[in-house]
Parts: C-alpha cells; sequence; structure tokens
C-alpha cells in the first residue's frame, strides 16, 4: 500500500522545515491526518487529564539520534495549571514533538521549549482556550548551531472570552544553522477581551545563519488585546562597544550580551533544577563557540 | 494647504456622505468594440492584432498564455468568492474612437461627464482642460482599456520625460518596452499576473532620463466600464539613472451586478540614484450590502531598484472592491536601495482584502520600512500578508515594519500575517503589530466637545491612519481623507 | 442654569448617585468637595451622557431643557462642557482641527453660521498664549504625549474657545503646579459672567483661593450632604470627611 508523503517545503505550515529531505524514505500511513503528521510518526498520542484544580508538570526529553517523535494531548480541567517542559539537546537526529492542550474555565497551561537543534527538530503546540478566564504562557529559547534546525511551531486558539496568552520566544543562530519560529494567535468570533501578547526575537550571530520567522494573529472579535513583536538581527554594536570599553574583551562581551539575550526567556515557573540546567545549557552552548 | 487642511477636509466630506456614497455608481453609455466573449488563443491574437502589435509582442503574450493554462489560482490569501469562469467574459473593450481625438474639444463629452460625476477635483479638470496656471498634473485617462487622451505631453517631451499608453509606447519606442517589459514581473510570476501579460489591454509607460525630475506629477485615472469586461492594465516606469517622479494612480467603478475582473500588473524599474513614489486611491465598486457585485482586484506591483541608492515607494488608499489581492513590492537590488510601503485598507460591508507588501534586500546597506493601517468594519476581512526577505549578501539590511488594526464592530476580521526570512547577521528587522477597537471614550471625549458620532467617527479613524495620509501628495490626501470617511458610512451606530 | 432633582444612577449595576438634588444659577459658580469615590465624576459623566452610567431616576436640566434624553454632543451644543478628570488622546487629530471640528459642529447644531477658519485660528491663538500654552502643542495630535498639566490646560483651553454655558471642571487643578493652577484659575474666571455658571469639583482648598465659588457642597456617597458658602471648604480643608462618612 503507498504511504502518504511526508510534508516537502510547498507546504505551508512545513515552509521553512522540509520534513521530507530530512526523513529520506520515510512516509505515512496512507489514511493518516495530513494535519497531523508528528502523531502519525509517533505511532500513537499519549493522553493526559489534569483534573480541576490540580497541578502537573510534564517534562520531556529528545536527545536520540534518528527518529524521535511524541504526541502529547492534554487536557487541563478547570483551574488547573499543567507545566509541559521541553529539553532537546544537539544530536543527528530527528526530534519532533506535537502537543494539543485544552483548556476549561480558569486553567493555566505554561510551556517552556529549549531545543539546540538536530537534523530537522520540530516542537508543535496547539492550544485551545476553551474556558474563560484561563492563561496560556508559552516560551522559549533555541540556540542552534551550523548544520542545525530547529523550528518551534505554535497555535493558540482563543475560542471564549477573557483568556490571557503571553508568548516569548528566543534564539540564537550560528553560521549554517535555522531558527524557525512560526506562532499563531487566533481569536475567534465572540471571543471578547481576549488579551494576548506574542514575541519573538532573534539574534543571528554569524553570516549564514537563518531565521524564518511567521508570527501570525488572526481576529475575529473587537474587543481586544492583540499584538505582535519580532526582531531579527545581529548583536547591538553599541552595546558591544560599551562593554568592550569598559575592558571586557570581545568574545565574552558577546556571550554576556547573548546570555542576557536569552536568559530573559527563561521563564520563572521552571523548577530551579529545571532553569539551572537551561541556564548552564546556554552557557556551555555560548562557551563552546567563543 | 498646510497638513492640516486635511483634517478639515474629513469634516466636509463627512457633510457630503449622502451625496456621494454612491457618486460612482453609474455606467455611461459608450459605444463599445468588443472582443468575442472567452479566452483562448484567438483572444490574445485578436487583441494584439486590434492594437496592430509587432510580432514579438504577439510571442511574448502566446508565451504567457500557453504557461497561464498551466497555472492554478492561488488560495493561500484570505479572501473567499466563487469561482470564477474565465471563459465567461470579454476580454477587450474600447470606445470606438478611440486615440482619434486631437484636443479635448473633441472628446466625447458623455466621457467629460464620467469624470465630472466621478468627482475628479476642480483643479484636476482645470488642468484636464488646460486652463491656464492650473496645476500641472498630467493625467493619461484610461478609459475602458485604452487611452483616449493625454495632456501636457508637449511639456513633458521637452526635457525628455515620456508618458503615454503603452499601446503607444509599443510602437514609438519599442526598445524601451522590449528591454524592460516582463524584467520585473516575469511573464510567469503568477497565475494573474500570467494572465495580464497574455491578455493587457492597455495601460501606461513613462520613461524619465537620466538627471531628469519629472516636472509635473503623472496621474492616471482608470476607470471600468464595459459590462463584463474584465480590466487587464499593464504599466510600465522606467527612471533612468538621478531621475525622479511622483506618479498617481486613482480608479472608482460604476454599479453592477456582475463581478468584475481586474488583473493589474504594474513594473517599475529605478536605475542608479532614481526616486520614485507611486501612490493610489482604489476606489472600485464594492458590491452591494451582500457582497454581490463588487470588483475581484487581483493586482501584482513590483518595483526593482535596479540600481545604487534607488527609492521606490509605494502609498495606497485601498477602499473599494469586493476582493483586494495586492502586495506592492520592491526588490532591494542596489546597495543603499531603499523601498517602503505604505498603505491604508479599509473593508466595510462584505469587503475582503489581502493586502501587504513583499521587501527584498538583496543588495548592501538596503533599507525598507512598512507602515500598514487596516480598518475592518461590517462583516468585512482585512489582512495583512507581508513579507521581509534579508539575503546573505545583504549586509546591513535594515527593515522597520509597523502593522496596525482597527476593529470596527464585532463580526469583522483583522489578520496579520508578516513572514520574515533573515540570512545576514549584519541585519536588523523590526515588526511590531497591534488590534485595537475604536475607542469608546475617545469617541464620548468628542462627542462631548459637540462632535457628532459619525464624524468623531472620521476624524478618529483619520487619526488612525494620518501617518499613511502624510505620504500621498496633498491633492491626493484630500480626497483619500474623503474616501475614508466616506467608506466607514453606517459602521457604527 | 442647572437644575439636578433626586437623581439617582447606576455604574455596572451599582447605585452611585442616590437622589441628588442641586440648582446652580446662571451667573454663578460651585464647588463640589467630597471623598474619593463619593460620585463626583460619575455625576460629571451622567450630565454630559457617557454610556454606562444609567439614569435610574431624576432628572436634569439645562435652561429648562431636560438634557438627560438627549446625545452628547446635542448636550454639548447646548453649552454643556466638561474637564475630564482624565483628559482622553487622540491620536493623529492635531488640536487645532479638532477644535475647529467641534466649533463648527456646535454651530451647526445651533443653526448658527460657522467661523471662517481664520478666525478660528486667531482665537485659539489667542486663549492659547492666555494660558502659556506652546503654540506648537496645537499642532500635535490632542493630548499625545502630552504632561499631565498640558493636558489639564488643554482641558481649559478648549472651555475657553467653545464658551460653554455650563463648564464642569472634574479636578481640573490635581496634577498642576502653582503656576499652572494660577493660570487656569485666571482662564476660569475670565470666562465668569452673568450668563454662564459653573461647577468646580476639586480636592483643594487652594483652587477656591483663586476661583471664588458662591457655593460650596459636599458630595458624600452618592448625595449632596452639605451645602455652604467659601468657608465650607476652608473647615473641609482643616477636618476632612469623618463628620459625613459617620453620618452616612
Ligand atoms: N465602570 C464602573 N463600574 C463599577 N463601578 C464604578 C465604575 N466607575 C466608577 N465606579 C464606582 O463608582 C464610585 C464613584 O466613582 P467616581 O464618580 O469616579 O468617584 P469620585 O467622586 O472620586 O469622582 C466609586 O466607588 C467607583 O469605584
Ligand atoms: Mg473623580
Amino acid at each position: 500500500m503507498a504511504g502518504l508523503a511526508l510534508p516537502s517545503r510547498r507546504v505551508e505550515a512545513w515552509k521553512y522545515s522540509d520534513l521530507a529531505r530530512a526523513l529520506p524514505g520515510v512516509s505515512l500511513p496512507a489514511n493518516a491526518d495530513a494535519a497531523r503528521v508528528i502523531d502519525a510518526l509517533a505511532g500513537g498520542v499519549e493522553t493526559l487529564t489534569v483534573s480541576a484544580g490540580e497541578s502537573a508538570m510534564v517534562v520531556e526529553r529528545f536527545d536520540a539520534s534518528g527518529l524521535q517523535a511524541r504526541a502529547l494531548a492534554a487536557h487541563v480541567q478547570s483551574g488547573a495549571t499543567l507545566t509541559r517542559v521541553v529539553v532537546q539537546t544537539e544530536s543527528d537526529g530527528v526530534p519532533l514533538g506535537a502537543a494539543r492542550v485544552t483548556l476549561e474555565a480558569g486553567a493555566s497551561f505554561r510551556q517552556f521549549i529549549y531545543a539546540e537543534g538536530a537534523r530537522l527538530a520540530r516542537f508543535e503546540t496547539e492550544v485551545t482556550v476553551g474556558g474563560e478566564k484561563c492563561r496560556v504562557e508559552l516560551d522559549g529559547v533555541y540556540l542552534v548551531n551550523g548544520g542545525r534546525h530547529a523550528d518551534l511551531t505554535s497555535q493558540v486558539l482563543h475560542a471564549v472570552p477573557g483568556g490571557e496568552t503571553r508568548q516569548l520566544v528566543k534564539g540564537a543562530v550560528r553560521h549554517g544553522g535555522r531558527g524557525v519560529f512560526q506562532g499563531k494567535i487566533l481569536v475567534a468570533g465572540g471571543a471578547q477581551k481576549t488579551d494576548a501578547r506574542q514575541n519573538h526575537h532573534a539574534l543571528l550571530l554569524e553570516d549564514g545563519a537563518e531565521v524564518f520567522a511567521k508570527p501570525e494573529l488572526e481576529i475575529h472579535a473587537d474587543d481586544v488585546q492583540c499584538a505582535h513583536g519580532n526582531t531579527v538581527g545581529g548583536l547591538d554594536a553599541e552595546a558591544l562597544f560599551y562593554i568592550r570599553q569598559r575592558g571586557i574583551p570581545e568574545s565574552a562581551a558577546r556571550a554576556l550580551l547573548v546570555e542576557a539575550f536569552l536568559t530573559e526567556a527563561v521563564s520563572a515557573y521552571l523548577p530551579e533544577t529545571l532553569s539551572a540546567e537551561v541556564v548552564a545549557r546556554i552557557r556551555a552552548w555560548l562557551g563552546a563557540a567563543t | 494647504m498646510a497638513k492640516e487642511g486635511i483634517d478639515l477636509a474629513t469634516v466636509d466630506a463627512v457633510r457630503g456622505l449622502e451625496a456621494e456614497k454612491y457618486a460612482a455608481g453609474f455606467s455611461t453609455d459608450i459605444e463599445q468594440e468588443f472582443a468575442p466573449k472567452g479566452l483562448n488563443e484567438d483572444t490574445v491574437r485578436f487583441i494584439s492584432a486590434k492594437k496592430e502589435e509587432p510580432q514579438w509582442l504577439l510571442d511574448w503574450r502566446l508565451d504567457a498564455f500557453a504557461r497561464w493554462k498551466t497555472m492554478d489560482e492561488p488560495t493561500w490569501a484570505m479572501v473567499r468568492y466563487p469561482a470564477i469562469d474565465y471563459q465567461d467574459a470579454t476580454y477587450y473593450a474600447a470606445p470606438k474612437n478611440a486615440a482619434k481625438y486631437k484636443s479635448l474639444d473633441e472628446v466625447d463629452p458623455e466621457i467629460l461627464e464620467t469624470y465630472k460625476k466621478l468627482g475628479i477635483p476642480l483643479r484636476e479638470q482645470e488642468t484636464l482642460l488646460g486652463v491656464e496656471g492650473a496645476p500641472r498634473v498630467a493625467v493619461d485617462a484610461v478609459f475602458d482599456s485604452v487611452s483616449v487622451l493625454t495632456t501636457f505631453k508637449k511639456e513633458l517631451a521637452a526635457v525628455g520625460v515620456i508618458f503615454c499608453s503603452i499601446s503607444e509606447a509599443v510602437r514609438e519606442h519599442p526598445e524601451l518596452v522590449r528591454k524592460y517589459l516582463g524584467t520585473v514581473v516575469p511573464t510567469t510570476d503568477n497565475f494573474f499576473a500570467t494572465l495580464n501579460s497574455a491578455i493587457f489591454s492597455d495601460g501606461s509607460f513613462v520613461y524619465v532620463p537620466p538627471g531628469v525630475r519629472c516636472p509635473m506629477e503623472l496621474s492616471t485615472y482608470f476607470r471600468m466600464n464595459a459590462q463584463g469586461s474584465g480590466q487587464f492594465e499593464r504599466t510600465l516606469i522606467i527612471i533612468d539613472k538621478g531621475g525622479y517622479v511622483s506618479y498617481l494612480e486613482g480608479c472608482t467603478a460604476p454599479m453592477r451586478d456582475e463581478n468584475q475582473l481586474h488583473a493589474a500588473v504594474v513594473e517599475l524599474v529605478a536605475l542608479e540614484d532614481a526616486e520614485i513614489k507611486y501612490s493610489t486611491v482604489q476606489n472600485w465598486w464594492p458590491g452591494d450590502a451582500e457582497g454581490k457585485g463588487g470588483v475581484y482586484n487581483f493586482v501584482t506591483k513590483r518595483g526593482d531598484c535596479r540600481g545604487d541608492r534607488a527609492k521606490i515607494s509605494w502609498t495606497q488608499v485601498e477602499t473599494g472592491s469586493a476582493i483586494t489581492w495586492k502586495y506592492p513590492s520592491c526588490i532591494l537590488r542596489g546597495d543603499d536601495s531603499s523601498g517602503e510601503f505604505y498603505s491604508i485598507a479599509i473593508t466595510n460591508g462584505r469587503q475582503q482584502a489581502d493586502t501587504g507588501t513583499k521587501m527584498i534586500h538583496l543588495g548592501r546597506n538596503t533599507k525598507s520600512r512598512i507602515i500598514s493601517k487596516g480598518i475592518s468594519a461590517g462583516r468585512a476581512q482585512n489582512t495583512y500578508r507581508g513579507l521581509v526577505s534579508i539575503h546573505a549578501k545583504a549586509a546591513n539590511a535594515r527593515n522597520f515594519t509597523q502593522c496596525d488594526s482597527l476593529l470596527i464592530g464585532d463580526r469583522c476580521g483583522a489578520h496579520t500575517v508578516p513572514y520574515v526570512e533573515a540570512r545576514n547577521a549584519s541585519a536588523k528587522l523590526e515588526h511590531e503589530a497591534t488590534t485595537t477597537k475604536l475607542s469608546e471614550d475617545q469617541l464620548f471625549y468628542m462627542r462631548q466637545r459637540g462632535i457628532p458620532e459619525e464624524e468623531a467617527v472620521a476624524l478618529l479613524v483619520n487619526g488612525f491612519v494620518r501617518d499613511v495620509l502624510q505620504q500621498l501628495p496633498m491633492e491626493f490626501a484630500v480626497e483619500a481623507q474623503k474616501l475614508v470617511a466616506v467608506s466607514l458610512e453606517g459602521s457604527v451606530g | 442654569m442647572l437644575s439636578i432633582e433626586n437623581l439617582r444612577v447606576s455604574v455596572g449595576g451599582a447605585e452611585i448617585l442616590k437622589g441628588l438634588s442641586l440648582v446652580v444659577p446662571a451667573g454663578e459658580v460651585h464647588a463640589i468637595m467630597g471623598p474619593n469615590g463619593a460620585g463626583k465624576s460619575t455625576l460629571s459623566y451622567a450630565l454630559t451622557g457617557r454610556d454606562g452610567y444609567d439614569v435610574c431616576d431624576g432628572s436634569a436640566t439645562l435652561d429648562g431643557a431636560d438634557i438627560l434624553g438627549m446625545a452628547p454632543e446635542e448636550r454639548a451644543a447646548r453649552g454643556l462642557f466638561l474637564s475630564f478628570q482624565y483628559p482622553l488622546e487622540i491620536p493623529g487629530v492635531p488640536t487645532m482641527s479638532f477644535l475647529k471640528a467641534a466649533l463648527n459642529a456646535q454651530a451647526k447644531a445651533r443653526g448658527e453660521a460657522e467661523l471662517p477658519a481664520t478666525d478660528i485660528l486667531r482665537r485659539v491663538r489667542a486663549r492659547a498664549e492666555t494660558l502659556r500654552i506652546n503654540p506648537d502643542l496645537l499642532k500635535r495630535p490632542l493630548n499625545v504625549g502630552f504632561s499631565g498639566g498640558e493636558k489639564k490646560r488643554m482641558e481649559i483651553l478648549q472651555m475657553m474657545v467653545l464658551e460653554p454655558k455650563l463648564a464642569i471642571l472634574d479636578e481640573t487643578d490635581s496634577g498642576l503646579d502653582i503656576d499652572a493652577l494660577r493660570i487656569v484659575a485666571d482662564g476660569v474666571n475670565a470666562l465668569r459672567g452673568p450668563d454662564r455658571a459653573m461647577l468646580v469639583i476639586t480636592h483643594y482648598q487652594r483652587l477656591l483661593d483663586y476661583i471664588r465659588p458662591d457655593k460650596v457642597h459636599v458630595l458624600v456617597a452618592g448625595r449632596i450632604v452639605d451645602t455652604g458658602g467659601p468657608e465650607l471648604a476652608l473647615r473641609l480643608e482643616k477636618e476632612g470627611y469623618d463628620r459625613y462618612l459617620a453620618a452616612a
């Protein structure tokens, strides 16, 4: 039976992450849902329900070589909180993660993704705010070396009024690396008083580094506060000069600036041990380069 | 007139609302010469023959047509419309006695009447009529596909500026047309541009020689008229080294039942140190309250900063059309070249607009600036879609993008889809977007000062779009401001 | 001039004004003082017709005409002006253009001829000068990025240009330094006349040194609980509102 081909650049959602090229010879079952490629590759979806008022945390680690796909469907009941942390360290593999999260009234979903990229790494997050007074925090840091690729793709659907989304993703990319950020905030008709802020900021540390960003707002209600900001560029030359003028060598000055830039996105809700690990990894990554 | 005058004019415009709303909704009865209905190679040959074109252009068209047959209509834009039957339209219509006028007196009075009803400003009319002391704005009026009058040709000729219909340019300046036509928007570019390449009827041609600042603003009024005839304008503007031109394009369309297809192509070429300022006020018929009968506007506009330090600036005020699909773009090829895009897109009723720009940074030190103001009212959908692409060699490239959306009412939509592609570490790109509604508090504050609600809305909206209005040449800005008010009539209250 | 009887107003379902009565005759200036949250701004907004301020009972007339059913702009055209406690920013609309629009709209509503643009310009510039407002501010969008003091002065400028019959000043003195306060007071005094009246809401006796009120009212918990001459303001400054709050 002929399988379904993996998406290539020609598919809008995979425009910057050519999965067909990263996984030659791999195809999906013919009956697979083309919109849920990762689910199909994972061969099943883990499910999780966080009961009303409870708090739960999941930590997913991606460090294997070869294809590593995982799909999670979580339901967060009213007043409950789910925290998801993804740690992906550099590998020659193809790590793929998908999380679909639905929220009931007053629920919170907090997510932090740390990605160092791989042959192709992609993390998809899809959140549906299905009850009033929900809060969504989607944060992430990606650090991409030459020959590596990291893709953070997300969609937050505000289906009901009064939800709040805060998203902050920061990235740093070196020569030959590629960072991808695709973030969509969708406010359905009637989802009044939605308050959504999305920010993505990326640093190109060397020529030949690539960042592709597509921050997207789709708004069908008028009484909302929605904004996004997106910046991509090199390190601020003035700041660099200022620090060097104080006697700090250029490489250290760079590391200092980049670290400050990145750690802003390391969320406060991370448990101590995880945030310490992430900061240590950022430092190691920076140190290894300069 | 000071810039302040613009804001005052809004107030007048609001007063004139009732009278103005359907000013564009009438149809002029002029004998037409139609191409047979339908679209095939013979249609292409008919148009080319009608215009007595050379073989190379016919071949160019036929190539494009062959290509078009293999292409699919794009579906990625956020616009929904019933399938277009390309065989159920006429692709050429011309006033029978076209291009035969020696002076304005000979122009069919009905055509002049049409301009009058369209409210072409008095000063513009004076200019058209050659009244002494009138502002020197040259008008190349495209009346249903064929240019019927061009003024000020002599004065322009004195400085070497060529401003004529593209058909005339094909005859009189074939070397220029051949050299540049299709070099910015190739015949293979996209479905609608390729269609245009095959069957374009007419349009404008401008050439400004090296070092010449065009002594007047060049202006074209487009107007669709024949029942069921699409409009396929082709515009080519070439500014040689160190030259400058400001080009104005404005259009209105008559009320009608049938959907009208409009697929124009505009190509701009700016050589070294050349500057082009291209301003558009677009007010095609948007359809009735149910969105029926409005114009489908699928436009490909692109400028190429081919030389160093070239500059291209697009300013658009889009208030009409049922469907707008339009992305005026800049290719920043020359080092230190710059591109600008200033846009106001207003959608009301059932209108759908998917518009924005592409800034392609190829050269070093290239700069681009994008300011987009989208206003959505009624049940309209308004999308900003843009691409900023920094290629590997575009060292020190800069982009700033600001996209603001204003929503009036809870049944419309406002969407922002910016693509950013960066490949150079010394580049800097900034993008900000906000979505807000018309503030009740501001409205109340203004009404407390005695300003009626509709007028307050017009003032607030004009305030919202002010940054962009200020980019327009003065006469145009006043008109555009009126349009803003008229377009939003009935959206509040 | 202004006559309010048994006015009950609720905001967001809560009754804030609970049967307020007040008469301000032509030619007089009345001050309203009262603790935070007493309903002073609510009174301003109810009189000027802001959405969300539901009049449940009572009446308010301006020169005998019932204003409560009118649109805000209609009340304004009849001569009702409010200097907002928190003036709004109007992006993109230059102050001068805004004033022209307001003057012309009011003239039209009253069936009067519009003033020529040059007259308006002159009038606004002259008034701005007396208020020591930098003429450059007039070209900038109204209140956008203005300091708190500038915004308040802009309110008074608008009042002086629009020449209302009844002006309500809602804490116009808050946030003004001494010099600005005097300038604003001079502006207000200049507008005083036999066929105008004013309602000055303030927390500070200081303003009343410059603008001598004919009467001072104490507004507590949605009602006028005391009325007196200027000396009442002095006493409130010393004693506060305790005695009324205890009773309320
Ligand atoms: N929109 C609103 N919804 C509910 N309560 C309100 C609203 N606006 C004002 N209030 C309440 O009304 C009361 C009176 O407010 P206000 O008139 O502003 O007082 P002040 O005398 O300080 O000007 C306060 O208790 C305030 O909290
Ligand atoms: Mg108050």
